[in-house]
């Protein structure tokens, strides 16, 4: 990210704001979508955590820390989102899956159950997953973009990837069980 | 974006999953954002970087008001007035408007939902300040009450902006009960106090 911009924007030259927004929209939509699974919800996530860096921008000490700071304002951004929505436990409405169906209806019904126990994560959960495993960071990292200490990272991890493996395997002693019948 | 970590099949199936969905947001939201900040002001700055103006001028201002103070008291009172500590001078830039929190807000609460990461946890109110305790977690800043909006600021859990201001809108139910509503707040406290219910502890 172009620091001059930043310290443009941070002095309130909404031209500098318009080509940052434009600049991080991208990356901030597919995190959002990823969080919130809903693209509708994301979109509003997004814009809300626009105007907010923009309203704060000025407070931001290390212009270099702008990116890793607007994640933390769209990841707050969608944790209000989803309370507001109250959709976060919503789920899918998704249609009983025919274990004797193929590989290829199989691995969507595998996806589906992801996606499922995905959105019973709670929002935090949510999000610590998606940082690691979408933007690849390290805990360490996810810790100081978050503004948590990383011990909280850690378990928060924890937590999220034994509620996805137990998905993952309910689902495997599923399938293996349909392959009985 | 996607890395590969270790040969964790759960880790391998996340990496896919996450890594499905759309990459590209509608060039309209953007614009739809951009619009509202043309109407909505920038906060103050006051987290920006120490800077010898900036300093030399805060200081001859304080310099004027305490020499104005004394010359004033001199002239006024009949014993000398001791001059305010600038320790003390709050800055206009970098307190919101408000005042202390009152007394029916003061005090200790435990939250009647647990943090997301299931811990009991408390929020202590009091003069200009604020602490929030999770666990062995332990947070807090300086506040401020203007009428029903509850004003957070300074954290120390806020690190990337300093002095990110949270607005959250108290009410005290008639059972004593405080309810917080989020107005906005871009720190990590927003997880344990937006849209939170809190009992008094004393």
């Amino acid at each position: 990210m172009d620091r001059r911009l930043v310290e443009r924007a941070q002095d309130g030259d909404e031209a500098a704001f318009a080509d940052l927004a434009f600049g991080i929209g991208d990356r901030l939509y597919a995190v959002a979508y990823r969080t919130l699974r809903d693209g509708g919800l994301a979109e509003d996530a997004v814009q809300q955590a626009l105007v907010t860096i923009w309203q704060q921008l000025p407070g931001l000490r290390d212009p270099d820390a702008f990116m890793a700071w607007s994640y933390r304002v769209l990841v707050n951004a969608c944790y209000a989102e989803g309370r507001r929505q109250r959709r976060w436990d919503a789920g899918l409405r998704l249609v009983p899956t025919d274990r004797t169906l193929g590989d290829a209806t199989a691995a969507v019904a595998d996806r589906d159950e992801l996606e499922r126990a995905f959105r019973h994560l709670p929002p935090d959960q949510r999000a610590v997953l998606v940082l690691q495993h979408y933007l690849g960071m390290t805990m360490s990292q996810i810790a100081a973009t978050l503004g948590i200490p990383v011990g909280t990272v850690r378990s928060r991890l924890h937590f999220a990837r034994d509620a996805m493996r137990a998905a993952i395997d309910a689902e495997a002693r599923l399938a293996a069980g349909g392959e009985r019948w | 974006m996607v890395r590969k970590r270790d040969s964790d099949p759960v880790d391998e199936i996340l990496d896919s999953f996450l890594g499905e969905g759309p990459v590209e947001i509608d060039g309209l939201v953007i614009e739809e954002a951009l619009a509202r900040i043309s109407t909505t002001p920038q906060r103050g700055a006051m987290g920006r970087p120490w800077s010898p103006f900036r300093a030399l001028a805060v200081a001859a201002a304080l310099v004027l008001l305490v020499t104005g103070g004394l010359v004033v008291g001199q002239l006024t009172a009949p014993h000398p007035v001791p001059s305010p500590s600038a320790s003390v001078l709050p800055s206009a830039e970098a307190w919101p408007s408000g005042g202390p929190v009152p007394g029916s807000l003061a005090g200790s609460w435990a939250g009647t939902n647990r943090d997301p990461g299931g811990l009991s946890i408390s929020l202590s109110l009091g003069g200009n300040a604020y602490s929030l305790a999770s666990g062995s977690e332990h947070h807090g800043g300086k506040v401020v009450v203007d009428g029903d909006r509850l004003l957070l600021f300074d954290g120390d859990g806020c690190v990337a902006l300093p002095g990110g201001i949270g607005e959250y809108r108290w009410t005290l139910s008639g059972d004593g009960m405080l309810s917080l509503q989020l107005i906005q707040d871009p720190c990590p406290r927003v997880d344990n106090l937006g849209d939170s219910t809190w009992d008094r502890i004393r």
